[in-house]
């Protein structure tokens, strides 16, 4: 039971080790930000396909297909429409 | 005497399915991107997990099968009445509301793998309806999860019988006087 225990505390330990990744946008007033809608037109009008958009942390995600066609899980900061990419992931369409 | 109740195929893949979960669980709380491919991968073994499971329910061990430990709505209502009596017969499989409780388990693992793997395809990635039914069926297998262990230590208290070592180990105390089988 012991040996268990001690493995699935090293199991968690190894899993938040690599908690890494992740993804933020200044905090700002709701004012400064952009309506979600105007972002999805203005990927649309770059040829994205966009199915959500929803708020995570200061910024807005959003669910897709890019200007390409492929599958697509993007971040924005909401006033400046810019592109946030999540630490460790290529920034390859960074603008 | 202890007899051998749970084959090795059935303990295989109870603690398969329970470290999938597990692992899919916790991956999926995490920020998103960090860990989809844990995420996905605990996923798959889970829903394969779940499928050997059911054709073992029909070609397994006498304890493994369905129609052995499913019982209809009689036995199920007559156990939980005894239950709140407090004089429930120890069975040598599942008890009644443990066998619905272990398909209950199996077949939501199998809606949140799917509702999961379908989010991925390019047919229906990205739709807020799906990610949310998902998450649901997430929530809703951790409170079976919580249901099921509830279960386990509650029947193990009260007939005396370590039921998570006899998922390790396979053996449980032979039938006494007034065990169902």
């Amino acid at each position: 039971m012991q040996r268990l225990i001690a493995g699935a505390l090293l199991a968690l330990g190894v899993t938040a080790a690599f908690a890494h990744g992740n993804v933020s946008c200044p905090a700002m007033p709701k004012e400064e930000k952009r309506p979600q809608m105007e972002l999805q037109k203005k990927l649309e009008g770059e040829g994205w396909k966009v199915r959500q958009v929803k708020n995570f942390n200061g910024c807005y995600e959003v669910y897709g297909f890019d200007g390409q066609g492929k599958k697509a899980e993007a971040f924005f900061n909401p006033k400046t429409f810019e592109r946030v990419h999540p630490e460790g992931e290529s920034p390859a369409e960074k603008k | 005497m202890r007899i051998r109740v749970w084959d090795r195929i059935v303990r295989t893949l109870h603690w398969t399915l329970a470290g999938a979960v597990a692992t899919a669980w916790i991956s999926g709380h995490w920020p998103p991107g960090d860990f989809d491919a844990v995420h996905h991968t605990a996923g798959y073994v889970a829903l394969a997990a779940v499928a050997m499971r059911l054709a073992w329910g029909f070609a397994g061990s006498r304890h493994a099968r369905l129609a052995q430990f499913l019982r209809g709505p009689r036995a199920v209502l007559a156990y939980a009445r005894a239950l709140r009596a407090g004089h429930e017969p120890r069975y040598i499989g599942h008890n009644p509301l443990g066998g619905w409780m272990a398909l209950t388990l199996w077949l939501c693992a199998a809606a949140v793998a799917a509702t999961g793997w379908l989010y991925t395809t390019e047919w229906l990635w990205g739709y807020a309806w799906l990610e949310q039914l998902h998450a649901a069926l997430g929530w809703l297998i951790a409170a079976l999860v919580g249901a099921h262990l509830g279960g386990v230590v509650a029947t193990s208290w009260r007939h005396r019988e370590n039921l998570a070592a006899a998922m390790l180990s396979g053996m449980k105390r032979g039938p006494a006087g007034g065990d169902v089988d």
